[in-house]
């Protein structure tokens, strides 16, 4: 499971990413912003089947924050 | 009796805001950025001093000036509005003084955004059916930038003003577009989506996740709903004009369908999301490039506010 997220946060971050950028944050990243998020929410829903809200969002400070959201049940 | 697609025109303001504008006031994002990421070049931004009322006399004056007969045969005016001049009166009465219409004829507003342009097709098909009505008129005319933050950089980025004039007529004239079947949806729950408050915030306030999960939710599902109501496929749609709120969306959507990319229009980058107006925009443009010829099965799909959605099949 883990895989596919670490597929797609490389894929919209454009950066490789894998558990060992969990504690990497946010407003670091010069690809995150309010598309990548929303990309990242329409995978989440896609894949998952977990709906992410507008708060849900505001709490994610890092990386290993958003892998989270996608283990959210 | 069927009802028609006849005519269509559009006025945009005269002031244009440019993402280099933008980027020269928020310095996040570059100009090819924004760009890159909603499709947007440009949008228009009515004056402080310009209504969606005098945005709606001006898209229908073009109108008209094309096809001078016209404002004599209407019978009635359809004001599709969120942002109107007056709490009242309602400003399909301003307008039809403005236009000089006769005064034997009805006249309303409703208040719709995205999905507002069907709807008003909806509406306009049902009271000519009903032989209430020969030729309507049915405006869109949205000036959301006044409810927008100057420092949303998001929502500023994003919504521009404008506004369409359309006629549906019971006669096959112009366009000829026959109106078929509707879908219709709503769901309150996802009002606070897109809401400005009355007596509260008076700013516009956008969920970019709710909405962006509600539309890739509900859109697909009253597509297929749509299909099968009038036994069509989704090979068997030649155009495909959905609202164009912004080229990520579309082309989410777009792709979750399986719509091929040569059926699907977008058309945003010079005017944002102009609310009910994106659709006939496109429609207007399509027109004037010639690519309404006959025969013509087309899909409308509007979807926002509300949350509201509504689809129809258009046909010559």
């Amino acid at each position: 499971m883990n895989e596919k997220v670490y597929q797609k946060l490389s894929d919209i971050l454009k950066m490789p990413v894998t558990d060992a950028n969990h504690a990497d944050r946010l407003d670091q990243l010069s690809a995150w912003d309010s598309i990548t998020l929303l990309e990242y929410i329409a995978f989440v829903d896609r894949e998952f089947k977990i709906a992410i809200t507008q708060q849900d969002i505001e709490q994610c400070k890092t990386i290993g924050d958003l892998v989270k959201l996608a283990e959210k049940s | 009796m069927s009802a028609y697609l006849t005519h269509i025109n559009y006025y945009l303001p005269e002031t244009i805001l440019t993402n280099q504008e933008l980027s020269n006031q928020f310095d996040d994002w570059t100009p090819e950025k924004v760009e890159s990421k909603v499709g947007i070049k440009t949008r228009h931004l009515a004056a402080p001093d310009e209504s969606s009322v005098d945005m709606a006399y001006e898209a229908a004056e073009k109108l008209f000036t094309h096809a001078p007969a016209l404002r004599d045969s209407i019978d009635f005016v359809l004001f599709c509005t969120q942002s109107p001049a007056y709490v009242l009166p309602s400003s399909a009465c301003v307008l039809q003084d403005r236009l000089k219409l006769s005064t034997h004829i009805g006249a309303l507003d409703f208040d719709l955004g995205c999905s507002g342009y069907v709807y008003g097709l909806a509406l306009a098909k049902g009271m000519i059916a009903s032989g209430q009505a020969k030729n309507i008129l049915l405006i869109t005319a949205e000036k959301y930038s006044q409810y927008i933050k100057p420092e949303d950089r998001g929502l500023r980025t994003l919504f521009g003003d404008g506004a369409t004039a359309s006629i549906i007529s019971d006669q096959p004239k112009g366009l000829a577009l026959s109106i078929g079947d509707v879908e219709f949806g709503t769901d309150g729950s996802g009002a606070n989506g897109l809401m400005v408050e009355q007596g509260g915030d008076p700013h516009l306030h956008m969920d970019g996740p709710g909405i962006l999960l509600f539309t890739l939710k509900e859109v697909p599902k009253m597509i297929e709903a749509l299909l099968a109501k009038s036994g069509e496929s989704l090979d068997s749609i030649d155009q495909y004009v959905f609202h164009q709120a912004n080229s990520f969306i579309l082309e989410k959507l777009r792709d979750k369908i399986g719509i091929a990319p040569e059926k699907f229009v977008i058309d945003v980058a010079d005017y944002g999301n102009t609310v009910s107006s994106t659709i006939p925009i496109a429609l207007k443009n399509l027109a004037d490039q010639g690519e309404l010829g006959s025969p013509q099965k087309l899909m409308l799909v509007g979807f926002g506010v509300g949350l509201s959605w509504a689809a129809c099949l258009l046909q010559k």
